[in-house]
C-alpha cells in the first residue's frame, strides 16, 4: 500500500508528465506535419502557377515562333504560302473518284504554274537573268493542261 | 538539242513568225529560223538581242524580251511537270 503509493505518486507525476510529455510530443508532430502539410501545399500551390506559367511558351512552341519573327520572316512568309497537297492514295481514302483525283491535279499543277508565272521577272535585267532549265525543256511536249500565254498575261502570240 | 528546238518550236514558232511579219513587214522564214536555232544552241538573252539588232534594229530589245518570257514560262512549266 504504503510502496504502491509511494510508487503511485513517484509514478503519477512521472506518469502524468510523460502522459504530458507524450501529447506534447503528439501536439508538435501534428503542428510539424500541419506545418509540412502547409509547407506542401505552398509548393503545391503557389510556385506551381508561377514555374508552370514561363514553362508553358517554351513548350509549346511560342518562344520559337518570337525567336522567328526576329530572325527569320522571310521563312515564316514562305511557310505560310506552301499549300497541302494530298497524294493520289489519299484522295481515294476518301472517297474521290478517279476523275475528281484527275482533276484535282490538273488543278494543283495550273496552281503552281500560275505561282511560278507571277514569279517571272517583269524587270529586263531579272528577267534575263532567270535560269533556263534547257535540259529539262528538251523533254517536254505542250500539254492539254498548260495554261494558255494569254492567261499567264504573256504576250500575245 | 533536237529536243529542245522540237518541244520550244511548237510553242513559240507561230509568235515569233507573226512577231517578224510585224517588225520586218513580210514573212521572213530564215529570221524565225535563225532565232529558233539560237536557242537550240542555248543562247543568252544579251547575246540574242546583240545578234538581231542588225535586222530589227531598236525592235531586237523589247521582241528578245517578250520572246524570253516565253521561253521562262516554258522552262518553267517544264520544271513542275519534272517534278510531278
Amino acid at each position: 500500500m504504503y510502496i504502491g503509493s509511494v510508487i503511485s505518486r513517484s509514478l503519477g507525476p512521472a506518469a502524468v508528465s510523460w502522459a504530458d510529455a507524450s501529447t506534447e510530443a503528439a501536439a508538435a508532430e501534428t503542428a510539424r506535419k500541419a506545418m509540412i502539410g502547409q509547407a506542401k501545399l505552398a509548393l503545391g500551390t503557389r510556385p506551381a502557377p508561377t514555374t508552370a506559367a514561363p514553362k508553358r511558351p517554351a513548350v509549346f512552341g511560342t518562344a520559337a515562333e518570337a525567336d522567328d519573327d526576329e530572325t527569320d520572316g522571310s521563312q515564316r512568309k514562305k511557310r505560310a504560302l506552301i499549300p497541302i497537297e494530298y497524294s493520289e492514295e489519299e484522295l481515294a481514302s476518301v472517297g474521290l473518284s478517279r476523275d475528281e483525283i484527275l482533276a484535282r491535279k490538273q488543278e494543283e499543277r495550273r496552281r503552281r504554274l500560275q505561282a511560278a508565272v507571277d514569279a517571272i521577272p517583269t524587270q529586263r535585267d531579272a528577267l534575263f537573268a532567270v535560269p533556263i532549265h534547257w535540259d529539262l525543256l528538251s523533254k517536254v511536249r505542250p500539254a492539254a493542261w498548260c495554261i494558255s500565254h494569254h492567261e499567264a498575261g504573256l504576250p500575245d502570240r | 538539242m533536237d529536243n529542245v528546238q522540237e518541244s520550244l518550236e511548237e510553242t513559240l514558232r507561230p509568235w515569233i513568225t507573226k512577231k517578224m511579219q510585224e517588225y520586218l513587214g513580210e514573212e521572213n522564214p530564215g529570221m524565225v529560223e535563225f532565232v529558233l536555232n539560237k536557242l537550240t544552241a542555248r543562247i543568252a538573252p544579251q547575246a540574242l538581242v546583240t545578234s538581231l539588232a542588225a535586222a530589227l534594229d531598236r525592235e531586237a530589245e523589247s521582241f528578245v524580251q517578250k520572246l524570253w518570257r516565253m521561253v521562262v514560262f516554258e522552262s518553267e512549266r517544264a520544271r513542275i511537270l519534272a517534278s510531278d
